[in-house]
C-alpha cells in the first residue's frame, strides 16, 4: 500500500512520515523521501535570477525524481506487499505549481505515471525560514518562491482537506 | 490575472513592432543521428552570418544546468525512458526560457540543432505515449521553420559507424535489450525514424535529402530559407510566450 505525506517542511514530512511508520505497527514498511536520485543534490543551490530555472523546469526536474523513487523504493517494495510512504509524493509538487500559476492539467498529466496514494497525509508545519536548501524540495526552491507563500501552500492542503482528499497529520 | 498576463505579452509584441524591430527566426535542424544536420547547420550560421544577421545557436542536451546531470546518468545507464524524457524536457525547458526566447526576443536569428521533435520522435521509439510527450512538452514553442534532414536507417547507421561506436542510450540498448550497439542501433534508429517522417507530416518540416551531396543540401536550405516567413508570434505562440512573460515576471 502506498501512502503519501505531502507538506512545506523537508525536515518534518521526514519525521511525520517516521512517526506514521510507527504507527503502523507493522514490521513490513518503507519509506521513500525527496531526491533520493540525487538530481537535486548535484544542482546544488539554485543560481541567480537571470538563470533561475522556472517552476515548470523544477517541476520536471521533481518528475524526474519521483520516477526514479517509484522505480526504485516505491515500485518494488509495493511489488513485495510492504507499505510504503512516500514523504513528499505529488501533492508537494501541485501546491508548488499552483503558486506559480503553472496550470493544474499540465500537471496532472505530468505526474501521470504515478499511482494514486491509497492514503494522503500532510503535515502542517511551515518551513524554517533558514531550512538547509538540501532539507526538502521547498527549502531547495525558496529562492524562487514569492513572498508570503506558506499560506498560499497552507490554503491549497486545506481546500484538499475539506475535499477529504487528504488528512492532517 | 491571466489578464494581465495576456496584456503583458501584447505590450511587449507591439513595442517591439513600435520600435520597427521585428523578433528573430527560429529555425530548427531537425532528423535521425548521421543525417548530416550538425554539417549543415554550421554552413547554414556561417552563411546567415556573412548575410549581416545576428546569429545564436542552442544544441540539445546543453543547457549548463542539467547536462551535467544528463550526462553523468547516461554514462551509468542509470535511466528508464521517463527519466530519460523529463531531464531532456527540463533541458529543453530551460533553454527555451533562457535563451532562445530572449534571442528572439531581441530580433536574433536562432538556429536549434535539434528542437522539441528530437524528443517526440526518439521518446516514441522509447514506447511513451505521445499525447503525454506533447504535454511535457508544452506549452510548445513552434519555430518558424523545421528543416527535416531525411536519411534511410542504412545510411544514418552507415555513417555513425565510420566515425564511432554508438553510445549505449543512442543505439537505444535501453529498449532493444541487443547486446550489439550497432545492430540495436540500425533497429532503434528506424523506429524513430518512422516517427520523424509522421511528425513531418503531422507539423509540416522542410524535407531536406540528406542523401544528397553536402554543397546541394546547403544551396537548397539556403533557397528554402528565402521563402520562410514569419509566424505571427501571438497566433502561434500564444500560450508559450504568455508562460515565459509570466516566468520573468515572477522571478523579478
Amino acid at each position: 500500500m502506498l501512502v503519501s505525506v505531502d507538506g512545506l517542511a523537508g525536515k518534518e514530512l521526514i519525521a511525520a512520515a517516521k512517526r506514521l511508520l510507527r504507527s503502523k505497527g507493522r514490521p513490513d514498511t518503507a519509506f521513500s523521501s525527496w531526491d533520493a536520485s540525487g538530481i537535486f543534490f548535484e544542482i546544488q543551490d539554485l543560481p541567480g535570477d537571470d538563470d533561475s530555472p522556472s517552476a515548470r523546469t523544477l517541476l520536471l526536474l521533481y518528475a524526474a525524481d519521483l520516477r526514479f523513487r517509484l522505480r526504485w523504493e516505491i515500485g518494488p517494495a509495493i511489488e513485495l506487499g510492504h507499505t510504503v510512504v512516500a514523504a513528499p509524493y505529488v501533492e508537494t509538487a501541485i501546491a508548488f505549481g499552483r503558486i506559480h500559476r503553472v496550470s493544474r492539467r499540465w500537471m496532472k498529466e505530468l505526474f501521470r505515471f504515478a499511482p494514486p496514494a491509497k492514503e494522503a497525509y500532510w503535515v502542517n508545519v511551515e518551513s524554517p525560514g533558514r531550512a538547509r536548501t538540501t532539507s526538502g524540495f521547498i527549502e531547495f526552491c525558496r529562492r524562487a518562491l514569492p513572498a508570503g507563500f506558506d499560506e498560499s501552500f497552507m490554503q491549497h492542503f486545506n481546500t484538499l482537506e475539506k475535499r477529504g482528499k487528504c488528512r492532517g497529520l | 490575472m491571466t489578464h494581465q498576463f495576456k496584456q503583458a505579452a501584447r505590450r511587449i509584441c507591439a513595442q517591439m513592432a513600435e520600435k520597427g524591430r521585428d523578433r528573430g527566426f527560429l529555425i530548427a535542424f531537425e532528423g535521425p543521428d548521421g543525417s548530416g544536420k550538425t554539417t549543415q547547420r554550421k554552413l547554414f550560421k556561417d552563411w546567415l552570418v556573412a548575410e549581416g544577421l545576428d546569429v545564436v545557436t542552442t544544441k540539445w542536451n546543453s543547457s549548463p544546468l542539467i547536462k551535467p546531470i544528463i550526462k553523468a546518468r547516461k554514462r551509468a545507464r542509470a535511466l528508464d525512458e521517463y527519466e530519460f524524457s523529463l531531464l531532456h524536457a527540463a533541458d529543453f525547458r530551460h533553454r527555451l526560457e533562457k535563451e532562445v526566447l530572449p534571442a528572439l526576443a531581441a530580433g536574433k536569428t536562432v538556429i536549434a540543432d535539434r528542437f522539441l521533435f528530437t524528443a517526440l520522435a526518439r521518446d516514441a521509439a522509447r514506447g511513451l505515449p505521445l499525447d503525454w510527450l506533447l504535454h511535457v512538452y508544452s506549452p510548445l514553442y513552434w519555430p518558424d521553420a523545421v528543416f527535416y534532414f531525411s536519411v534511410s536507417p542504412e545510411t544514418s547507421g552507415r555513417r555513425i559507424a565510420s566515425t564511432r561506436t554508438p553510445k549505449y542510450y543512442e543505439a537505444g540498448q535501453d529498449v532493444t535489450d541487443l547486446d550489439d550497439p550497432y545492430e540495436s542501433y540500425l533497429r532503434f534508429i528506424s523506429d524513430v525514424i518512422l516517427e520523424y517522417e509522421a511528425l513531418a507530416v503531422i507539423f509540416k518540416f522542410v524535407k531536406v535529402d540528406a542523401e544528397k551531396p553536402i554543397y546541394e543540401q546547403h544551396v537548397h536550405i539556403r533557397n528554402l530559407f528565402a521563402n520562410v516567413r514569419e509566424r505571427p508570434w501571438l497566433k502561434w505562440n500564444e500560450e508559450a510566450i504568455l508562460d515565459w512573460v509570466r516566468t520573468r515576471a515572477g522571478q523579478r
